[in-house]
């Protein structure tokens, strides 16, 4: 942020306002020769005259203040820029049909703008409509060009599963504005998905949800087939026994898996869950434990720890995320994870060190600098201002 | 008619104005003449039972066998003394007029009347905490008054002092006229008052005060007040001070009341904007007091 920049410069204008302030305050009253003075009240005598010095001192703090203000001010602005005023504004987007398709306004906007739009990959004629490129860089090439752009901005268009990602942060000397577009895979298969014995099935859908699909129509290229799932708990405490059972009542309510307590205890063979509060001592196989109240590394696979009891008091039986921690470990358990390829605008953005970041920080302890200073000096104002009711 | 002091002051001739105010006074008033023994002749007239026998003119009798009455109008012995305050605070001025144009044409009316029925009158003026001598009460002393009034400047001020007035020592039956504001620093205008009050002598205050001083109608806004009898200067908001200033001018006013309620001593209050005859008429309806 320079001292000359303009909009500073325009904010240092308010100066006048105390200066007005001050010159219209001591302009003189208008005169009355007067007789009855004994019975004018004895006030301020103090403001009476001239320029005094307490006076000026109070001046020029009440313009630094200002000045301070403008300065803040500035900075807030100069983040988020209300008008871009002679920066060269480069435009790169992935040639993508739906990329283009869902950005095409913004791009329309720049053209208009007079700010160049360049296209990264093979031009392809079915999109040339949509946005006539200046430029077209090639795909390998891409990341290198970067490097050699002048230009005090870039906006980057690019989808979420886009391949051209560089292997490595790169450090680029502008700022870099990205647009991404979360882009569906036309071609994603659902990999695997639970057969669930009522006709219906369990899977991690593009988007990375899991979904519930009723018809059994979805195409996978694994089906497990799963049955009613028998678990056993050995708390004794009768408000963590209701936890429990009220989360396996969600947990079927929302994804119809059957699951059913096993009378039998821990020794039945039926079992395929159960929750506990200490380590097991031998793991069954096929079996999961639930280890409640511990914290730390499971030491065996089917171990999965939890550092919260099941109490009413915890915090995720407060929160409601109990069963999602209970159903993320069975669902791992049974197999079924999440394959998405989508990038989200966090991973996109760390393969870039673009200036912005570095100077927003950088810029941090100067604004609280400057905040500190407004205070004081507002402080010193007011303790000048106030004894004598200015 | 009344005429409006500005109106007077515009004439700048204190005779016509002082006649004008005291002939706009007496219309609709009867002008009785009173005839009665005196050194100066004025007519004869027959005898009639009833006329006093001592003033049958028996050397014209002697020459012409009537009997006539010589008659002379009534001589006045009425000792008139305008005391006119010259201290800087005269100077206020409202609208155009001034304090102290207010009271030179109240006083000469006042004169123009004493004239009229040949009282003797003399002006002092008030000023540094001493009086002043200007007119003494000899003869064509309307005349002089008219001139000293109309030279007198009010500058200075009267001071806390009491000083020694040999002039009210006198043991003459007298009528004292005074002019002044009132304003005083301590009660100095209120003693020099109350060490004149005395069996023989009968004192009329006029208190001229301005609208802006009577009821702070001044505009809203900031004013730089300056002292007249000093260098004294206070810068206010009118807003600010107006209730305290009415409250302490009320103050002052009814302590003024209270303390000048003596007797043979009548003050009357007037405004700057009141016309002078009205004041004069106030004077001259209002029931001398019983001492």
């Amino acid at each position: 942020m320079s001292l000359a920049h303009p909009l500073w410069l325009l904010g240092t204008l308010a100066v006048l306002i105390p200066l007005l302030i001050h010159l219209w305050s001591q302009k003189r009253g208008k005169q009355v020769a007067w007789a009855a003075m004994k019975f004018l009240p004895q006030v301020d005598h103090l403001r009476s005259r001239g320029w005094r010095l307490n006076h000026i001192l109070l001046l020029l703090v009440r313009c630094a203040m200002i000045m301070l203000l403008s300065l803040i001010l500035t900075g807030l602005f100069l983040k988020n820029p209300p008008f871009s005023t002679d920066k060269k504004i480069i435009h790169l987007v992935e040639t993508d049909s739906q990329l283009l398709a869902n950005f095409a306004f913004e791009l329309e906007q720049a053209k208009t703008a007079g700010e160049c739009v360049y296209g990264i990959g093979q031009k392809d004629n079915s999109f040339e409509a949509i946005a006539d490129f200046d430029k077209i860089i090639s795909a390998p090439h891409w990341i290198s060009a970067l490097h050699e752009l002048e230009a005090d901005e870039v906006h980057l268009y690019l989808s979420s599963t886009s391949f051209l990602l560089p292997k490595q942060p790169i450090d680029l000397p502008y700022p870099i504005i990205f647009h991404v577009y979360d882009k569906l895979d036309q071609d994603f298969v659902v990999q695997k998905k639970l057969q669930l014995p009522n006709n219906q099935s369990l899977f991690i859908s593009q988007s990375g949800e899991l979904t519930l699909d009723e018809s059994n129509s979805v195409n996978a290229i694994k089906n497990i087939p799963i049955s009613k799932l028998y678990y056993a708990h050995d708390f004794t405490i009768q408000e963590e026994i209701n936890t429990i059972h009220s989360m396996i009542r969600s947990i079927e309510e929302v994804y119809d898996l059957e699951l059913e307590e096993a009378g039998e205890g821990l020794n039945s063979t039926r079992i395929k869950l159960f929750f506990t509060d200490q380590q097991p001592e031998k793991v069954e196989t096929e079996v999961l434990y639930f280890v409640f109240g511990h914290v730390g590394h499971p030491s065996h696979p089917q171990i999965i720890q939890l550092a919260e009891r099941p109490h009413p008091s915890s915090k995720w039986v407060k929160d409601g995320t109990l069963p999602e921690r209970i159903l993320d470990g069975l669902l791992q358990h049974l197999g079924l994870e999440k394959q998405s390829s989508q990038l989200s605008m966090a991973q996109i953005k760390a393969h870039f060190n673009t200036p912005s970041e570095t100077k927003a920080s950088n810029s941090f302890p100067l604004k609280t600098f400057l905040f500190v200073l407004l205070i004081i000096f507002t402080g010193i104002e007011r303790s000048m201002a106030i004894p004598r009711q200015l | 008619m009344t005429h409006q002091a500005l109106e007077l002051i515009r004439l700048n001739n204190l005779q016509l104005v002082a006649k004008i105010v005291s002939d706009a006074m007496w219309t609709g008033l009867h002008w009785g003449k009173r005839i009665g023994s005196g050194t100066e002749f004025e007519q004869y007239k027959h005898y009639e039972p009833g006329d006093d026998p001592k003033m049958i003119d028996w050397k014209l009798f002697a020459r012409s066998n009537r009997y006539q009455v010589r008659e002379s109008n009534i001589e006045s012995h009425l000792n008139i003394r305008f005391l006119v305050d010259g201290s800087g605070s005269m100077n206020y001025k409202e609208d155009g007029v001034s304090r102290l144009d207010y009271v030179k044409i109240l006083a000469a009316s006042l004169a123009y009347l004493g004239h009229q029925q040949n009282d003797k009158m003399s002006l002092f003026v008030l000023q540094n905490g001493q009086m002043e001598m200007k007119v003494p009460a000899k003869g064509h002393s309307f005349q002089r008054i008219l001139v000293q009034l109309e030279s007198l400047k009010a500058e200075g001020k009267w001071g806390n002092m009491d000083p020694d007035l040999p002039e009210l020592n006198s043991r003459q039956k007298e009528l004292i006229f005074f002019f002044s504001d009132l304003f005083q620093i301590d009660e100095e205008w209120i003693r020099l008052i109350q060490s004149m009050v005395s069996n023989k002598r009968e004192i009329i205050i006029f208190q001229i005060l301005g609208d802006h001083e009577l009821d702070f109608s001044l505009k809203k806004g900031m004013y730089r007040f300056e002292d007249l009898e000093s260098n004294r200067t206070v810068e206010l908001q009118t807003k600010q001070v107006a209730t305290a200033y009415r409250k302490s001018i009320s103050h002052f006013l009814t302590d003024l009341d209270r303390e000048l309620n003596l007797p043979r001593v009548r003050l009357f209050r007037c405004r700057l904007s009141d016309p002078v005859e009205n004041i004069l008429l106030a004077y001259l309806t209002s029931k001398q007091k019983k001492s």
